[in-house]
């Protein structure tokens, strides 16, 4: 399946229209010395850089020091986070090399070598060190939460939920609702996770602005799978109040502009975030129902940014790619087989849904089988897919 | 809710705010020479060279500056080009810097030199793989005017591409075009062959111009003048090419603007009337040295030098054959009217000698009689002006074939994208002293220019075409055509005389 994607990748080029960079600049030399050309995530003078500076000596001198090692490892994948650079992932890449392909590194290499080989979408590696760290060490609540997370994205609510249970140990806490939730809301239950995840965060005091966010954008999900939209908007403009941009709100939230007819808003709320690519796909969805004259311009931009990833060998939006190749180029069978690869790797509400979109658009019913049988077998009750799902079904010969 | 604060940062990181690491290194190979650009992130090259001297977080153009040597060395380290079993030593001509989609980029300009002609290139391409294993270098090389593309990883850091030849019937059509377009678009010459071909249908009798009777003389008169004139400029271009004669353009310019004030007053006193063969072979010898200036501006292929004279004269000659083809038959019919002795022949005739006179004061003096200029746009223009145009008009042209077959729009659209970009201030004429041509042609390329243009330049027209055509159709190198930026060759005031070398 892998092999189909790559041939896909390599040919998709030659079946493209394609594009130049938005911008064709041409390279110059400045006419002052003092003109910045550009701002480092962190400064020389920073602890955190002093610190990494040291480490990476000490791990020069002995590439093996494991201390050094994880703490680098670390610094760097939490810079990966706050900074949304995959070079720090790199980075912390090479501070793991001497334990790459261990079969039984120490434990704090294992947790951390499964958050990297999750960042790369490399699922099963990455449940393997987390089970291995979990024997090891079974009251680590961290490795329970990945562990949860990535079956989730995997749709394996059985396993997720005992992954969650861990959790409770420490009592009724956000953490563990936050985690049971999640599954539930995608399983039928999303009344009971609604309910529960509402009244956990009105008791909880001094929840952060993320965690908030998080909550609340988990709340307008499982108002929108119950058909309450009011009420999945009340919770999308209070998440968006918060005065903290999150790419995945502000995507959720274009969506839910987009389903509702309203691409003028899409516009204007996401018109300064064409860097990024899941949202450059959303404003040019709304800029295509307008008209208006950028889209093709985006298009190129989206169309170029696909093709490098897929030329360099990263799979990471490919859900966004069968989007844009099924909605934008109107390239049904590539849309298709995009959203079945996508499929074998993340199974969440939003891949079913292009699966279900890209089959009905390619009138192959059959292709859309995998989804099919998740929505029966999980109670999912968003009532969008269900239509789609009864359309198929209707159109099944 | 520390976990869940997790999950919300992990989820943010995926998110992708930035692009991976990637370097984008363009070469381009002619005969032994590679001329490279490599473009690599100010972010990684801190993370490598260290550039940021102040410590405060930013890297300031100074800095970059100051690291110069450091970047040099550091990643042409990392790039070793073979040709065959033999090294390609690389030499930096020059730092630069450019944006991309994410971030700032060093752009480092070299030339690496092999031995001989390359006919396979080994690139082992280890830059920043111990820092990042996810970074990639991403290649586009050039050569003989096809491009191709490929992506270095730690996995394949070592590649090696068969550089196809160019065909040498391709060459020699390439050079036969260009002929047939100098012929064509050279008005000095038409004008000079019509001056002494307009009195081939005329016989002149006790100082009187008569209609010949027959065709046959007329024709054999033709035949006689044009084959003089293309032994003549034969003779003259094969010297000159070959190194022989040199004369520079400033006197071989106006000497055949001269040549046809003497062929054209020739009909209106004749002097020479029996033996026009005779004139046409003396003055074909100054046009060739002027076909042969043009045929340097084109720049020659290595090792196959007689196959472009070969090619480019016959192109000449196929354009003078199209050019008397379509005048003898028309001229005969009208011999006997007066309409053509009185309007064509002397009106004509007298015309030229006016218009060929303005070139002569032109050609010598190397100027450009603002009023004429307006009447007879650039093909006219004296020949260092016509310089300036190459670019353009070749574009244009260029641009036109190549969307041979496309809707009207998308071919003017084509047209005009071009001659944008070949009009972009930066394209600054040294000899103006940083004016821009494009101020200078704006208005008059907008009507169509033509002209020839230098291979340099044409290299830089041909990736430009294709950053034109990937935009608009599927071509199956083109992703990686517009992730490793064009622009090079650009005439740019670089340090340590980089670029400039569009002009000659």
């Amino acid at each position: 399946m892998m092999r189909t994607v790559r041939l896909l990748a390599a040919v998709a080029p030659a079946a493209a229209l394609l594009l130049a960079p938005a911008t064709v600049a041409a390279p110059y030399v400045p006419k002052d010395d003092a003109t910045v050309l550009e701002r480092l995530p962190l400064k020389p003078t920073d602890p955190l850089g002093r610190e990494l500076r040291e480490l990476r000596a000490r791990l020069a001198a002995q590439p093996d020091d494991l201390d050094a090692a994880v703490t680098i490892g670390r610094h760097y994948f939490r810079l990966a986070m706050s900074e949304g650079d995959p070079r720090f992932i790199g980075y912390a890449e090479v501070a793991l090399r001497p334990w790459a392909r261990s079969k039984e590194p120490p434990r704090n290499v294992l947790v951390l070598r499964a958050l990297l080989r999750k960042y790369r979408h490399d699922f099963a590696g990455a449940l393997d060190d987390l089970a291995a760290a979990a024997a090891s060490d079974p009251s680590d609540a961290e490795v329970w939460l990945w562990r949860a997370a990535i079956l989730l994205v995997q749709a394996d609510y059985v396993g997720a939920l005992s992954a969650c249970d861990p959790l409770r140990a420490r009592g009724e806490s956000l953490d563990w609702i936050g985690c049971k939730s999640s599954v539930e809301g995608v399983t039928g239950a999303a009344e009971r996770a609604y309910a529960s995840l509402s009244e956990g965060l009105a008791r909880e005091r001094g929840v952060r602005a993320g965690p908030r966010l998080w909550m609340l954008s988990r709340l307008a999900e499982f108002s929108l799978v119950l058909g309450e939209t009011d009420r999945a908007e009340r919770h999308f403009k209070e998440a968006l109040s918060l005065g903290v941009s999150d790419q995945f709100l502000l995507a959720a939230y274009a969506d839910f502009l987009l389903d509702r007819g309203r691409p003028q808003e899409v516009v204007t709320l996401l018109k300064d975030w064409t860097r990024s690519d899941p949202l450059l796909l959303r404003l040019a969805l709304a800029e295509k129902v307008l008209g208006a004259p950028v889209l093709e311009e985006h298009v190129r931009t989206l169309k170029s940014r696909f093709d490098a990833a897929a030329m360099r060998g990263d799979m990471l939006h490919q859900q966004e790619e069968a989007r844009f190749n099924l909605y934008l180029l109107g390239q049904r069978p590539r849309a298709l087989a995009l959203a079945k690869e996508n499929w074998t790797l993340q199974r969440e509400p939003r891949d079913a849904r292009i699966l279900l979109e890209a089959a009905l658009a390619a009138n192959d019913p059959k292709a859309a089988q995998p989804a099919l049988d998740w929505l029966a077998r999980t109670g999912y009750q968003d009532p969008y897919l269900r239509r789609l799902a009864a359309r198929l079904e209707n159109s099944r010969p | 809710m520390r976990l869940i604060a997790l999950l919300f940062a992990f989820a943010a990181a995926q998110a992708l705010a930035h692009n991976p690491s990637d370097s984008y290194l363009g070469l381009v190979v002619d005969g032994p020479s590679i001329e490279g650009q490599w473009d690599i992130a100010l972010r990684d090259l801190e993370v490598a060279v260290g550039l940021d001297a102040n410590g405060n977080g930013e890297i300031s153009w100074g800095e970059v500056r100051a690291s110069h040597a450091a970047i040099a060395s550091y990643a042409l380290a990392r790039l070793t080009l073979r040709s065959g079993a033999s090294a390609c030593p690389a030499r930096v001509t020059g730092l630069l810097v450019d944006e991309h989609d994410d971030g700032t980029f060093a752009v480092l300009r070299f030339v690496a030199t092999c031995p001989d002609s390359v006919t396979k290139l080994d690139v082992d391409y280890t830059l920043l793989f111990d820092i990042d294993p996810q970074h990639r270098g991403l290649l586009r090389l050039e050569h003989a005017g096809a491009t191709r593309t490929a992506i270095f990883s730690p996995e394949r850091s070592r590649q090696s591409f068969e550089l196809a030849q160019p065909s040498r019937w391709q060459q020699f059509l390439d050079y036969g075009r260009e002929g047939v377009w100098h012929i064509w678009i050279g008005f000095d010459h038409i004008l000079f062959l019509l001056s002494l071909l307009l009195p081939a249908v005329l016989r002149r009798t006790n100082g009187r111009w008569e209609p010949v009777e027959a065709f046959s003389p007329a024709f054999w008169n033709v035949f006689g003048i044009v084959t003089a004139f293309t032994v003549a400029h034969s003779i003259t271009l094969s010297l000159a090419t070959l190194g022989a004669v040199a004369l520079p353009s400033r006197l071989v310019e106006p000497a055949i603007a001269l040549s046809v004030v003497l062929a054209a007053l020739n009909n209106l006193r004749p002097v020479f009337y029996a033996r026009r063969w005779v004139v046409a072979f003396l003055f074909g010898l100054v046009h060739g040295l002027g076909f042969a200036n043009v045929l340097k501006e084109l720049g020659l292929p290595q090792g196959a030098l007689a196959l472009a004279l070969v090619g480019f004269n016959l192109g000449v000659e196929a354009g003078q054959l199209v050019i008397v083809g379509a005048f003898l038959p028309v001229a005969f019919l009208l011999r006997g009217t007066a309409f053509y002795r009185q309007v064509v022949f002397f009106g004509g005739s007298a015309l030229i000698v006016l218009v060929a006179g303005i070139w002569v004061v032109e050609r010598s003096l190397d100027v450009q009689l603002a009023i004429f200029a307006a009447a007879t746009r650039p093909t006219v223009g004296s020949y260092d002006n016509m310089r300036d145009m190459l670019v353009i008009a070749s574009a244009v042209r260029t641009a036109k074939s190549s969307f041979r077959g496309s809707p009207p729009a998308e071919k003017e659209n084509a047209r005009l994208a071009f001659a944008r970009w070949a009009l972009k201030p930066s394209r600054v004429d040294p000899r103006d002293g940083g004016g821009s041509i494009a101020e200078k042609h704006s208005a008059r390329v907008n009507q169509g220019p033509d002209c020839t243009l230098t291979r340099g330049l044409r290299a830089a027209l041909f990736r430009r075409l294709n950053d034109l055509q990937c935009r608009r159709r599927a071509s199956p190198h083109c992703s990686l055509v517009n992730l490793v930026r064009s622009g090079r060759k650009q005439p740019q005031p670089a340090p340590a005389g980089a670029g400039g070398q569009a002009r000659h």
